[in-house]
């Protein structure tokens, strides 16, 4: 399929379902994954990193042609050891295309890691972008999901958690620059031990973005009397022919809920280890669909 | 601790109220102001030293006045909100005096007609009669009135101008001022340091509780004005008080500055409520400090409304030192075109148990732009704190605009924090339900907002809600379509 070495592997079923090449934007070097109009992926393609440098700096294109649709898993798993990381994403979605995007991340907790995500949405299409953070050791992530297509559909799935002495980072923009958008940013994470865990977010209705529907949510268990927590859910709003609105929730297991499990003679380890596995189970269900990404992140939990 | 009586029903009109008669003439007369001749435009260590010597004050104040105009000079503009840079601080007159008597007149006979006139027509002297336990009345930059009932001073309640306390309270005031908000904290509150003239001293001592509200009302008259003055308020342990500020200007079409400054102490167990209804004209820049401190057990409580003003940059903050304190922030905003109202909130908890709960509703109408900002940090020390915050936001046509800034830092596992913002249109169906029965588009809106804001009026004593119901009538005069 290519004939230049890769920074990653790529596995799918058939590889001629898509293009990989090699590009060079703003002067620098990324790849291109290209998925042609009209096809329909049926399984997932899975890209897993396995960097062997100390210093990765990579940018990758993801473009997705009018009406075709697949999903598509980055794995960051698999004993990812780099000590800094610089990832660069921006993802094309014309017209009536859909796509699904994981993004499993249990890299070292040594690892630095810096990620720019970006994707742009055009009329009809949908995007959802699903991330499920556990790794590095210190997490700067910026993501900007465009709806600039006339009913451009937009999700984003941020799901974290941060322990030890983990500083982990997440800043979420949704854009609306188009009629009749819709989509909801949702941010959930547990801290624990000396972590700091902070979700940003932000649903911006733009002036030509009239009938849009955004929302934001982030939610945060904080587990321990070390950590630091910080939510921060904005709303921008130029126009008011809109549905918009965020929450943000900051709070440790309930006493009430663990007396619950204590009544019935579970103990209160295990009563935690319970209430967080519901706390974010709802989250893992969305991708049971794929199941070597659903296991991996299922132990973490 | 507030007499529920003077509480109003929601969306109350009383054509018979003190404040029903307001209309845009009467906020936007202005006097002959003759007087301005006399003081420069600009800012000077000049001018600071002259303030301070025109006042006869204590050495101390001098030094902190300079050193607050030596801040003012270094410190750079906010960074963050509106843009400030057309605000020209040498076209703005920084202290002038329309009558010179200290500590203001204690009859409204002796206050120039002209002045009384102004007052009257926005209700202040009747107010007085009929529903508060004192009153201060500042023009320009001094406070031309004071008043409180007999009955307060003979349990050692303290009201009068801010001048005059320094003067009489010498030991009092030199405790707390600006020990709340240091004149090192922004660009506005070093100059409010270095130019600060007249305002509210209010002491209340420990245990007494003042039923009926106070009120001060602060009237800019002349064109290029800036007003600057100092409320200070001491509630002693559990002592009780409402405290209610007004404000108005009339429109030039060129920059006026309001740079005040609000500092409370809420000792333990006391309980203190501070209402505002801001209504500067539309060319006034209106950036405030308000802040309060709160030890055990006590609670503070702003209700304010922000109405005029061309740019707002208001957050009232709480800082709850004790373990049991509490604040409650409850605000609105209107944004009419050409205004920035950006307003909200800061909570600090520092003590355990401490909680704050912030409702916030704007509504932003023909290209006004409404934000609301709010920081609410849990310190590590602040065990069991909770923290709620509610903003609503109603957008009234598609050029309006509304932004929510929220800002949340838990330090500790044992707080919980909850914040909620919604940001919509107004309902077609509830507009539809109403014209149905035959009422007309435009007042069926109106009453629609009038609910929307009803949460927050209810909180404040009947005439003043009245007042707030009128204030935002005028604003949706003409309005929506």
């Amino acid at each position: 399929m290519t004939d230049f070495s890769l920074p990653f592997i790529i596995e799918h079923p058939n590889k001629r379902d898509f293009v990989l090449a090699k590009c060079y934007e703003e002067k620098q070097e990324c790849y291109k994954l290209t998925i042609p109009a009209g096809k329909q992926l049926e399984k997932a393609i899975y890209i897993k990193f396995k960097p062997t440098t100390n210093d990765l700096n990579l940018n990758l294109i993801i473009e997705l042609g009018k009406g075709s649709s697949a999903t598509i898993i980055e794995d960051w798993c698999a004993e990812v050891k780099s000590p800094t990381i610089r990832f660069g994403q921006q993802i094309k979605c014309h017209a009536n295309s859909n796509l699904k995007y994981v993004v499993l991340n249990c890299s070292s907790q040594e690892t630095k890691m810096t990620e720019k995500r970006s994707s742009d949405v055009a009329s009809d299409a949908k995007c959802h972008v699903y991330t499920y953070h556990f790794g590095s050791k210190k997490l700067d992530s910026r993501l900007t999901q465009t709806a600039y297509g006339k009913g451009a559909e937009i999700n984003t799935d941020i799901i974290a958690k941060s322990s030890a002495d983990q500083d982990l980072s997440f800043n979420c923009e949704h854009d609306y620059a188009e009629k009749m958008g819709s989509g909801e940013i949702g941010m959930k994470g547990i801290a624990q031990g000396k972590a700091i865990l902070s979700f940003d977010g932000l649903v911006n209705i733009r002036k030509t973005g009239s009938g849009s529907t955004g929302y934001l949510k982030q939610e945060t268990l904080n587990l321990s009397p070390d950590t630091t927590v910080m939510a921060m859910p904005g709303l921008k709003i130029d126009t008011n022919d809109v549905k918009a609105g965020h929450s943000a929730a900051v709070r440790n297991l309930s006493d009430e809920d663990l007396y619950y499990f204590g009544a019935r003679g579970i103990e209160k380890e295990m009563a935690k280890k319970l209430l967080i596995t519901g706390f974010l189970g709802k989250e893992l269900k969305k991708i049971e669909a794929h199941k070597t990404a659903y296991e991996s992140i299922k132990k973490l939990i | 601790m507030i007499d529920p009586t003077v509480k109003s029903e929601a969306g109350t009109k009383s054509e018979k109220g003190i404040f029903a008669r307001l209309n845009r003439d009467t906020l936007d007369h202005s006097d002959p102001s003759d007087y301005m001749e006399k003081f420069k435009k600009g800012i000077s260590p000049q001018l600071v030293a002259h303030i301070s010597k025109d006042k006869e004050e204590p050495e101390w104040m001098l030094h902190q006045r300079m050193k607050a105009y030596e801040n003012f000079t270094r410190i750079p503009l906010p960074n963050w909100g509106p843009n400030l840079e057309a605000l020209n601080f040498d076209e703005i007159c920084f202290f002038a005096k329309a009558a010179d008597k200290k500590g203001g007149y204690e009859s409204w006979d002796k206050v120039p007609a002209y002045i009384k006139n102004t007052f009257d027509r926005l209700g202040i002297p009747e107010a007085e009669k009929k529903v508060l336990a004192g009153v201060g009345a500042q023009y320009e930059s001094e406070v031309i009135y004071h008043s409180l009932e007999n009955e307060l001073k003979e349990q050692g309640v303290l009201f009068l101008d801010m001048d005059l306390a320094l003067q009489k309270h010498h030991d009092l005031v030199q405790k707390y001022f600006m020990k709340c908000v240091p004149a090192t904290d922004h660009k506005f509150s070093a100059l409010h340091g270095a130019v600060w003239s007249g305002g509210t001293f209010l002491y209340v001592p420990s245990g007494v509780k003042v039923k009926k509200p106070l009120q001060a009302y602060f009237r800019m008259n002349a064109m290029n004005m800036g007003q600057f003055e100092h409320t200070l308020i001491i509630v002693e342990e559990g002592a009780e008080a409402h405290y209610i500020e007004g404000c108005s200007a009339p429109k030039y079409g060129s920059n006026a500055l309001h740079a005040g400054c609000v500092e409370v102490f809420v000792s333990k167990g006391a309980k203190f409520r501070y209402s505002s209804v801001e209504n500067w004209s539309k060319d006034t820049y209106n950036l405030n400090t308000k802040r309060a401190i709160i030890e055990e057990g006590g609670t503070m409580e702003w209700v304010g409304g922000n109405m005029g003003s061309g740019v707002t940059m208001l957050y009232p903050c709480s800082i709850l030192k004790g373990r049991n304190a509490r604040a409650d922030h409850l605000g609105i905003a209107f944004a009419n075109a050409g205004q920035i109202q950006d307003t909200g909130a800061r909570v600090l908890h520092l003590g355990e148990n401490t909680g704050s709960k912030i409702t916030m509703k704007s509504i932003s109408k023909g290209g006004g732009h409404s934000i609301y900002r709010s920081d609410i940090r849990i310190a590590k020390t602040a065990k069991n704190a909770i923290s709620q915050i509610e903003c609503d936001a109603l957008i009234l046509d598609p050029i309006s605009v509304s932004d929510t800034f929220p800002n949340i830092k838990v330090d500790n596992n044992s707080a919980t924090v909850s914040h909620e913002a919604r940001v919509g249109r107004l309902n077609e169906e509830d507009i539809f339900y109403l014209t149905s029965r035959g009422i007309e588009k435009a007042q069926a809106e109106a009453m629609i907002v009038n609910g929307f804001i009803s949460p927050i009026v209810r909180e404040l004593p009947l005439e003043y809600a009245v007042e707030m119901n009128r204030l935002i009538e005028l604003e949706m005069e003409n309005s929506i379509g």
